[in-house]
């Protein structure tokens, strides 16, 4: 068996997991290789090394930064959901739910070309009535601007005191 | 609570992997803040020892490609690491500290798939089937990693002993 096979096997070999015949040809190698020898000396010493590496207490100030964690955590899930549920946000919701509703009915609707003419019919109806709306209050405008001309026309002319009758 | 219970052994993990202090109290803040976000996401009835350490594990290894951390060196290994008694045999305590703290640093060379399954292992105490379990590959694959990483350990203690590694 050759130094590489070896060091493939010292692992399982060391681990305990060899097969009884395997194991015997590796103890058969080493007593003849001093440097697979050396080789297994070294790994057991750095195993051997890692079994007593300690295990390192928190710090304090790591401790109260992570037991503050779970607190925080709740405030955010909580917060989250109060969200959802104020008063205030039921009417945009209940709106989004209707449009997405009638968004749907709208994708699987077969007929969604006389759906879109009847859309951009009261679409350009709507624009429509704005601009007669519009025309309207522009008038009005212009009617209140004479009216307010001839009130002021009149205000001119009358003499409060009455003075030119005499 | 999930903090008490699992928090040295998240830390220490960061610490091992990383080997800076500093940042391993960072890393299992935010690996806690991560674990609390994701409780959702477990599958009752799996082990949650196993998945909370993947959660640990996918976390060190994003931190590590995304910093680079291959390029940093590690604390001093006395620096946080207690000393070994050694009170009976001071000479074999001295060379079993000088052992430690080269493998210690040695960690450093390790790849990180090879470096986590060592420290899973090694450090962590774990079968090989529970690291398969937290890093996601077979067994045969992470006993390969553990033989590698291993082995290249051994150079390294065998380099200092021939006073060609440097600390």
């Amino acid at each position: 068996m050759s130094c590489e096979r070896i060091q493939d096997l010292l692992s399982p070999y060391l681990d305990g997991e060899l097969a009884p015949a395997e194991r015997a040809d590796v103890d058969a190698h080493l007593e003849a290789c001093p440097d697979c020898i050396d080789l297994l000396g070294r790994l057991r010493a750095a195993l051997s090394a890692f079994a007593a590496f300690p295990e390192i207490d928190l710090s304090e100030n790591l401790q109260s930064r992570l037991a503050a964690i779970p607190e925080q955590s709740r405030k955010r899930a909580r917060f989250s959901l109060d969200f959802f549920f104020k008063p205030a946000l039921q009417p945009v919701l209940a709106a989004a739910t209707g449009f997405l509703m009638l968004f749907s009915v709208y994708m699987v609707s077969p007929n969604k070309g006389a759906i879109n003419r009847t859309i951009s019919l009261q679409f350009h109806r709507g624009i429509s009535s704005i601009e007669k709306l519009y025309v309207k209050a522009g008038s009005l405008t212009d009617r209140l601007g004479e009216f307010a001309n001839g009130m002021f026309a009149s205000a001119k002319d009358i003499n409060p005191l009455g003075r030119g009758e005499d | 609570m999930l903090v008490d219970l699992y928090s040295k052994k998240v830390f220490n993990m960061a610490f091992q992997f990383t080997g800076s202090f500093q940042e391993s109290e960072d890393m299992t803040q935010d690996i806690f803040v991560k674990l609390y976000r994701s409780l959702d996401k477990f599958e009752q009835g799996k082990n949650f020892t196993a998945w909370m350490l993947t959660l640990a594990k996918n976390y060190l290894i994003d931190e590590y490609r995304r910093t680079k951390w291959e390029k940093r060196s590690r604390d001093d290994f006395e620096d946080h690491l207690p000393t070994l008694a050694g009170a009976d045999n001071p000479e074999r305590g001295l060379a079993d500290e000088e052992t430690r703290a080269l493998l210690w640093s040695g960690l450093n060379k390790l790849p990180s798939d090879i470096r986590m399954a060592v420290i899973l292992k090694e450090l962590q105490g774990k079968k090989y089937e529970e690291v398969a379990e937290i890093t996601g590959v077979p067994v045969g694959t992470v006993k390969s990693r553990v033989n590698r990483g291993r082995l290249q350990l051994a150079q390294i203690l065998k380099d200092a002993k021939e006073g060609t590694h440097e600390l």
